[in-house]
């Protein structure tokens, strides 16, 4: 006998299935798990009383690659105006969704003693984060096999291969890309979770929109039917209080190293405008309540 | 390497061994089917 | 990759009914799942598959010493073969993937039923051989080329066996992993990344190592799914013959081909590389008339002419080496020169590659150069 019984393949068979099902249930709290280590360590680092304005920036890699260190942040706003100091906390997890962060009970409790002036939450959080495929299972959305993959090799992108004049970029297939950011019926549930967030916050709360390169904003645009999300946001931004940050103008592709991540050039465009876009906001509420 | 392992271990150890790595690999397939094929087309030919 | 799994899942369902149904109608639970599965992927492909094996055996049917009607048929598949390949390969510059399903194999079993035909080797073969050959589901996709009387020698033998059962859902796991794992993972991916790393600095290991990436991933995908017929045909009992055998580490180019693709390359020689050597008596045109012929089966462009060329040539002036000079030493040197062999083969295997993974030949002769150090 030089091959394995049959019993052996049928239990195989059971086991593996048990375990694939297990896994992704329970992948949600093993990431919650992970998660709380870079909470407590991006709180503990700064230092609560130092500065006038507390930022928190809540996001996904796109986040982590769009935007510096949040030193160098402080540093470079306070050479625009000596007046006011700045303080971020950037807290990042990988492919998070808006639910991530609402469930998550010790992030709530960090928040509450850093207490910030602004959270900033990367828009495609809320928004377009989603795989339907998962979805259609009626299982949970980060059973995703590509998530388990963003941890065993730390990347996503995949392969068709595009040359530019200062480093390679990755981008995804058109197809692959389709499913990623195509956004229907996904609004509503996410939205009511949004006022979840709002609730327990006691901050403003603005959305930051990470562009992807111009190519790919656009059809992004025609997947989504645009009319309709800004539609929509507006009537969320007229009922509550929540404001987005949105960069108008178009990304090269030469800014990023994959379909959605910014390069270093890149980072440093992204980083500027978006210090002084809240510098801005920051100086034009001060008059508001002023007058 | 069944046959292999049963001579060594004996068949219970075998049979253990062999359905871990079975299991192994059906958990790796189904964490990597979403890895594009690269230059490969399927069913092009 | 869903095909793929959707492939799998169908035919375990096959293989369960398969078993089920008593000996007689087993044959016909193949073919009708094997219509069934084209007609619900594809339903252009399903009319091609089925009116050209219908009017093959029509007009195969009646059989005489020398049927030339054969020769008709095998021309009309031939243009069959011409037009589809013609229609799919490019289009205004772009690659068009509308190639009927897997109409290069069933057209190849085709063609080769019509010259054993010709030769008046089909008379035993009766309708139901004959369907249950051309709709075999393993092979259907992207299996190997079977024949039709090794193959039914094999149908015949077939009988329920444990171990052939297991062999076979083994056989079916390695191909995926082969397939998903070793190609379009590490192969793919983790190597593109390297080689992404490495390009700015080092231009010619990178295009040392896009070509070993491409080369790796192709032999890891096509003996993948032929694992997976394999697997699958044991499943149901039958043996079918092996698509590969370790082709890297053949010791020559000739040696190469008969471990790669082997039952194309079987199928080129038997019926190729063999008539033109017996008529013309000169072997070097029939090596690169078979190779052209296995070039073009992949895609009818000028990269595959090349390709095919470029190992022809290599496989005649092995040839004529190997017609000179023998290796005759003994002991050690005798292991490094096979270990020498191997490693010039390979190497010769990996650098052809080039010709094809490139969209233009232009594209091509730019690695070309880069592997030469001279841009």
């Amino acid at each position: 006998m030089n091959k394995p019984p049959l019993y052996l393949w049928l239990i195989c068979a059971l086991i593996s299935f048990s375990v694939i099902l297990i896994l992704n249930i329970y992948s949600k709290d093993i990431r919650r798990y992970f998660f709380s280590k870079p909470i407590g360590i991006a709180f503990d680092r700064v230092n609560e009383d130092s500065a006038d304005i507390r930022v928190l920036i809540l996001g996904s890699s796109y986040v982590r690659e769009a935007l510096s260190d949040p030193n160098v942040m402080s540093k470079q706003i306070s050479k625009n105006d000596r007046n006011i100091s700045y303080s971020f906390v950037k807290l990042i997890m990988g492919g998070a969704g808006l639910d991530d962060f609402v469930d998550n009970a010790y992030l709530f409790k960090k928040i509450e003693r850093y207490d910030p002036h602004y959270i900033l939450l990367q828009e495609s959080t809320v928004f377009f984060y989603n795989e339907q495929k998962i979805e259609a299972l009626g299982l949970r959305r980060d059973l995703s096999p590509r998530m388990i993959r963003t941890w065993l090799s730390g990347s996503r992108e995949s392969y068709i291969r595009q040359q530019s004049n200062h480093s390679n970029t990755f981008i995804n297939d058109s197809s692959q890309l389709a499913t990623d950011i195509v956004l229907d019926r996904i609004v509503r549930p996410d939205v009511s979770m949004l006022k979840d967030f709002l609730d327990k916050i006691d901050a403003e709360l603005i959305l930051l929109h990470i562009p992807l390169p111009g190519q790919l904003e656009s059809l992004k645009d025609s997947l989504r039917n645009t009319e309709d999300y800004v539609n929509n946001f507006k009537r969320i931004e007229s009922k509550s209080d929540i404001h987005m940050f949105k960069y108008d103008k178009s990304m090269a592709f030469k800014n990023y190293y994959d379909q959605a991540h910014m390069n270093d050039m890149g980072e440093k465009e992204y980083t500027n405008w978006f210090l002084t876009k809240l510098h801005e906001f920051h100086l034009s509420k001060v008059n508001i309540q002023n007058n | 390497m069944y046959q292999f392992l049963r001579n060594k271990l004996g068949n219970r150890i075998a049979n253990a061994l062999i359905a871990v790595w079975y299991i192994v690999l059906c958990v790796l397939i189904y964490y990597f089917n979403s890895v594009p094929a690269g230059n490969f087309r399927y069913l092009n030919y | 990759m869903e095909e793929l799994f959707e492939f799998i899942g169908y035919s375990f369902i096959v293989v369960l009914i398969y078993w089920l149904v008593k000996d007689s109608l087993r044959m016909w639970v193949i073919i009708s799942s094997c219509l069934l599965y084209v007609a619900y992927y594809d339903i252009e492909s399903f009319l091609i598959l089925t009116t050209s094996s219908l009017s093959t055996f029509y007009f195969l049917r009646n059989q005489k010493k020398y049927n030339y009607i054969a020769l008709y048929v095998i021309l009309a598949l031939v243009s069959l073969f011409v037009f589809y390949k013609m229609k799919t390969t490019y289009d205004q510059g772009v690659f068009k993937a509308a190639l009927p399903l897997g109409l290069s194999f069933y057209l190849f079993r085709l063609i080769h039923f019509a010259i054993e035909s010709f030769k008046s080797n089909t008379q035993k073969y009766s309708a139901q051989d004959f369907f249950a050959f051309m709709f075999y589901l393993p092979v259907i996709t992207i299996g190997p080329l079977i024949r039709i009387g090794e193959w039914l020698k094999e149908v015949k033998r077939k009988r329920w066996d444990p171990q052939l059962f297991s062999g076979g859902l083994e056989r079916i796991l390695y191909g995926c992993v082969k397939i998903v794992i070793m190609g379009n993972y590490l192969f793919t991916v983790r190597l593109g990344y390297l080689i992404s790393d490495i390009s700015i600095n080092n231009k010619w290991l990178a295009a040392y190592l896009e070509c070993i990436s491409y080369a790796g991933n192709s032999y890891m995908q096509f003996a993948g799914y032929s694992d997976i017929a394999i697997g699958f045909s044991m499943l149901f009992g039958i043996r079918i013959l092996e698509n590969f055998n370790f082709p890297f580490l053949a010791s020559n180019i000739n040696d190469f081909w008969k471990r790669w693709h082997i039952s194309l390359s079987q199928w080129c020689r038997d019926y190729i590389f063999t008539p033109i050597a017996s008529y013309t008596r000169l072997p070097w045109m029939a090596v690169i008339a078979s190779m052209l012929v296995l070039g073009l089966w992949h895609e009818l462009s000028p990269r595959y002419v090349i390709w095919a060329s470029f190992h022809g040539i290599g496989i005649v002036i092995w040839n004529l080496y190997s017609k000179y000079f023998k290796n005759q030493y003994p002991g050690f040197l005798g292991k490094v020169y096979d270990g020498f062999s191997m490693l010039l083969t390979f190497n010769f295997v990996v650098v052809s590659f080039a010709w094809i993974k490139e969209d233009s030949v232009w594209d091509s002769v730019q690695v070309f150069k880069t592997l030469l150090g001279l841009g």
